[in-house]
């Protein structure tokens, strides 16, 4: 039976005084109906680093991630016991609005899903449900999350075409472009990457390692060394347990718990 | 070695099974595809050719021709059955032909004629009389009595003629007659007569009576013979008496036209008009039912004018019905049909058949003899005329339905005792002379009104409720609704009809201003409860788990309802007061408000009742194929934009409103294509009077009752059957072109909202 592991703060970082942004605390459990999925899970997530879940399929990755946000709340009959802080406030307390919640906490989702609309009008998707109409505020800020998603240079010139022209590499990161123009603070991939081919997968791991200046980022990864290459701390989940928490280099050099170096290596999985 | 090579092979292969039931299944799919798509072709052709009669011209062809011995004929009459026509002699003397043969004519005479020769003449064909002038002022009403012989086997061998007297008036006549007409009914008869004595030229009527005892009737008795000169402008020149024997008309050399109409006192002359401003009258005859009449100038204008009841005055007055298409010259040949409002109409040797009440142009063509006289077959199956060179020539009629053209379907027709032009549907009625009015506009309103109705109110509740079921609702209500519905939708529609009918009706007909009030509360309140919900702290809103906001819903429109039931009566006593006009007393009733104070009709049965009962019937059709479409918009687009920030209602706007549009807007157009041939309902709920008018308490005839109401009565390829059929097009083709719209337009939505396949 694993223990429950302990959040472990990084050490040898000047981050290492900053306060998590997100804490998943009070040995935080997870139902769907009668089926637990999580179990008593105590983590920080720190600003403006990339924080890599990894773990075998079917394990809580996604059900962690949609947590976060409380995307979980669209299905029926889930129940939770413990709480997640953000910025040290409960996302649960009642005073707390879900679309504000979400609008802090973006996502983008395992596999690309742009809406059938224009380009334009995807990235710009975000501000107009929020209330701007002032087309000025709109086209800069589609503008400038183009361009923070590298995509700009590729649909300047056909920003008024459909969303679902594009390339599947090109979707998933207007994807992300349309999740940085609602300004949040942290952004949630679950597997980004898993539907697309090496050069697009390259060309995300770039902008996730870009964004990480401004955003803190949560990706949920099956790929070991994706994970590897991209993110500041790993947390390997099994069986809906946290096993091990730590710096990725750490997790991947000299993991602490035999099951995270079983799977580190490929041994399952 | 080779084994596994072949096993290895067949490993590769689709079983031949497989192959054969994919062929069978291809062949079955095609065979039934292509069998339906011919099913729907064979009914449309099958309605076309029931149609297409109604509009093909009059064909006429000639039948029998026969000479006559030229002896100065002035009268053409005939037989029902266009065979044995007569043609009067100056002399008074009746030749009857037989135009199978050349064999010499029967000649008869009228006994009370004795030597003497008529001076004036009169036929009418509708009751084979015929009226005689003599030089005394003396004036017989002859019978002409053809009586059909049979032989044994009850075949129609022949036919006997005879002459019968049927009244001998005195008409007073100082001078010699020129011109005569009359008309009788069961008790009374009225002549009128034209003379030239040396006084001038004098008309004189006279009246005649009889009294009619249970089995027989007593003689014509003369009652008072009197002299109208005077009352005229000018001097008489035509004269034509009608409508039952109480109406007279009279045209003078001037070109004015008098009517008189008897009163109690006698004749009375009541109008004065000119047909033609600029011309003098050279024709004036009586159509079928000796009501309207043509007039014909010498320049070969024709007018139908008609007797109808003027609002103001209360009064009975002729006025133009319509202009007729003009003929070459003035008009030398005129007979009325009588069994429709046909009639033949000639100058010189152009002659065309018209229908009066249209004006349409059945048949027209260039003789080529002169015709003398010319009249209508009296089954309207053929054409008569003496020509100048003495012949007597018959032509097979072939017009099965010259009532019917596209002015009367989809024109405005002024009919006969109307004083304006106007879309009718009166397909049956009694009397001889009735003329069906068959316009189908008043159909075509009533189809569109009791579908407007009931997609005004059947579209905003279905449509809402598939939102928020498919949005908003927990799955596990859900699951319990949406197959409510789907039963719902299977009601038998005779069953709605019947609770709109017996129990609907009457209940919203005496709380109409709660109904009203409760139309309007509800929604109201819906609106306001959302505003309120809105606004109100999440801690409160926390409380009812997501999808279960409907829950508080329940009561308040429950209460809100009952709350407009309750205060139905007040608003009633508040605004709908009026004072009856029976007792002269003020009452709180809203159906006498809306009759008095609107001045528009209110029924029992009406379109509020059909709009609410089709609305029923149509509501479970949009609600489950529109709440399909919604829920068929991918979770993960639903799910990108709530993880975007927006709101189940913005999500609901922005995204899954516009990607199930084509599927909403199909749902749309087959509940409108249901409401549009909706029948029972129709049928039992309103009182399917055929009305042009779209108000909301009136009831309405919709083409698809229509049909259900009169096929059943319609004589088999009558004009109404086929006109009922033209009815069952139009619906075909309504349907056809909704339909067609709906999927051009649900094409060219779904390829904008297309998302990845
Ligand atoms: N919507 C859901 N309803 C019920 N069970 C779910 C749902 N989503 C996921 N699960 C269950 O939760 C467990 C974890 O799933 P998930 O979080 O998707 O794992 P991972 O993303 O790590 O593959 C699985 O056993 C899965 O069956
Ligand atoms: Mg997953």
């Amino acid at each position: 039976m694993p223990t429950p592991v302990s959040v472990l703060a990084p050490q040898a970082s000047d981050k290492s005084e900053a306060r998590p942004i997100i804490e998943v605390k009070g040995d935080y459990s997870f139902w769907y109906g009668e089926n637990q999925v999580l179990f008593d899970l105590n983590m920080a997530i720190m600003p403006r680093q990339v924080t890599a879940l990894i773990g075998p399929s079917g394990c809580g990755k996604s059900t962690l991630i949609r947590c976060l946000n409380r995307m979980n709340d669209l299905v029926q009959e889930t129940h939770h016991s413990g709480d997640i802080l953000l910025h040290g406030k409960s996302i649960y307390d009642p005073a707390q609005e879900v679309i504000s919640l979400r609008r802090r906490i973006g996502m983008v989702f395992q596999k690309s899903n742009p809406f059938p609309k224009s380009v334009y009008e995807n990235v710009a998707y975000g501000l107009r449900v929020s209330g701007e109409k002032r087309k000025g505020v709109l086209d800069e800020a589609v503008e400038s999350s183009l361009r923070r998603a590298a995509l700009w240079d590729e649909v300047r010139d056909r920003l008024h075409t459909s969303a679902l022209s594009l390339s599947g590499g090109q979707q998933q990161r207007l994807c992300i472009a349309r999740a940085i123009a609602n300004e949040p603070e942290v952004i949630l991939m679950d597997e980004p990457c898993s539907a697309l081919d090496p050069v697009a997968t390259g060309k995300i791991e770039e902008l996730i390692h870009y964004l990480k200046r401004d955003y803190t980022i949560v990706v949920v990864t099956h790929n070991m060394q994706q994970a590897a290459r991209v993110s500041d701390r790993t947390a390997f989940l099994y069986l809906g347990r946290l096993v091990e928490y730590r710096e990725t280099e750490q997790i991947f050099m000299n993991p602490e718990d035999p099951k995270t170096e079983a799977y580190v290596s490929g041994r399952f999985g | 070695m080779d084994n596994r090579k072949s096993s290895q092979r067949r490993r590769f292969e689709v079983r031949p099974v497989t192959l054969r039931s994919d062929r069978i299944a291809a062949v079955a799919f095609r065979v039934g595809g292509s069998a339906i798509l011919l099913m729907v072709f064979g009914i449309l052709v099958f309605i076309v050719v029931q149609v297409f009669p109604l509009f093909q011209g009059a064909k006429v062809k000639p039948l029998h021709e026969r000479s006559v011995e030229s002896a100065g004929y002035v009268l053409l009459g005939v037989d029902e059955w266009t065979e044995f026509p007569f043609l009067m002699t100056r002399d008074g003397d009746f030749h009857f032909f037989n135009l199978n043969d050349a064999s010499p004519p029967h000649v008869l005479r009228p006994e009370a004629l004795g030597k003497a020769s008529p001076t004036a003449w009169a036929y009418h064909q509708d009751r084979e009389m015929a009226g005689l002038a003599l030089e005394t002022g003396e004036c017989l009403i002859q019978q002409v009595a053809y009586q059909p012989e049979f032989d044994e086997h009850g075949q129609r061998e022949g036919v006997r003629v005879a002459l019968e007297s049927v009244a001998s008036i005195n008409s007073g006549a100082e001078g010699v007659i020129h011109a005569l007409d009359f008309d009788q009914t069961e008790r009374q008869g009225l002549l009128a007569t034209i003379e030239s004595s040396t006084g001038g030229i004098r008309l004189r009527v006279t009246s005649y009576q009889r009294k009619v005892g249970l089995l027989s009737a007593g003689d014509w008795q003369q009652a008072d013979s009197r002299d109208l000169t005077l009352q005229l402008s000018g001097r008489p020149t035509h004269v034509l008496v009608g409508g039952h024997a109480d109406t007279m008309l009279v045209a003078d050399d001037s070109g004015v036209v008098d009517v008189f109409l008897r009163r109690t006192g006698g004749l009375e002359l009541i109008q004065s008009f000119r047909p033609f401003p600029d011309e003098k009258i050279a024709s004036m005859d009586w159509l079928a039912g000796r009501r309207s009449v043509v007039f014909g100038s010498p320049q070969g204008q024709l007018k139908l004018f008609s007797p109808a009841l003027e609002e103001a005055s209360g009064q009975v007055a002729y006025d133009l019905a319509r202009e007729l298409q003009s003929l070459p010259g003035s008009p030398t040949l005129f007979a009325a049909s009588v069994r429709n409002r046909v009639f033949l109409v000639g100058s010189g040797d152009s002659v065309s058949l018209r229908y009066g009440t249209t004006g349409a142009q059945l048949w027209r063509d260039t003789l080529p003899f002169e015709p003398r006289f010319g009249l209508i077959g009296s089954r309207y199956k053929n054409l008569l005329f003496l020509s100048e060179d003495n012949r007597l020539r018959s032509f097979a009629l072939d017009d099965p339905h010259p009532e019917a053209s596209f002015t009367g379907f989809f024109g405005k027709v002024r009919y006969e005792g109307q004083s304006e032009d106007r879309y009718i549907w009166q397909s049956t009625g009694g009397g001889d002379d009735f003329e069906p009015k068959l316009s189908l506009i008043p159909l075509i309103t009533g189809t569109l009104k009791g579908t407007l109705y009931a997609m005004l109110f059947a579209v905003p509740v279905a449509l809402t409720a598939a939102l928020y079921s498919a949005q908003f609702l927990t799955a596990r209500v859900r699951r319990v609704v949406k197959p409510a519905m789907e039963i719902m939708a299977s009601l038998p529609s005779v069953v709605l009809g019947f609770l709109a009918a017996l129990w609907l009706a009457p209940l919203i007909e005496s709380h109409i201003p709660s109904v009203l009030l409760g139309l309007v509360f509800i929604p109201l309140s819906a609106v306001m409860a959302g505003l309120v919900w809105h606004r109100l702290p999440p801690r409160l809103r926390d409380i009812l788990p997501q999808g279960c906001e409907f829950l508080p819903m329940i009561p308040l429109v429950v209460t809100v309802f009952a709350l407009g039931w309750w205060l139905g009566p007040f608003a009633e006593k508040l605004f709908f007061t009026v004072s009856d006009p029976a007792t002269g007393q003020s009452v709180a009733d809203f159906r006498l408000w809306w009759q008095e104070s609107l001045g528009m009709q209110f029924e029992q049965r009406n379109a509020l009742v059909v709009g609410f009962m089709m609305g029923f019937a149509v509501i479970p059709i949009i609600f489950t194929l529109s709440e399909d479409a919604m829920a068929n918009v991918p979770q993960s687009l639903v799910s990108g934009s709530l993880a975007l920030g927006a709101g189940r209602w913005e999500t609901a706007r922005r995204i899954v409103l516009p990607m199930a549009l084509p599927g909403i807007f199909s749902a749309l157009m087959i509940g409108l294509g249901r409401a549009v041939g909706e029948t029972m309902i129709v049928v039992m709920a309103t009182g399917n009077t055929p009305l042009t008018d779209f108000n909301l308490f009136s009831g309405m005839r919709t083409l698809a009752a229509n049909i259900a109401v009169e096929l059943p009565e319609a004589p088999f390829q009558g004009t109404l059957y086929r006109t009922l059929f033209l009815g069952a097009m139009l619906l075909f083709i309504m349907t056809f072109a909704v339909n067609t719209l709906a999927e051009i337009t649900r094409e060219r939505i779904r390829q904008r909202y297309q998302s990845t396949p």
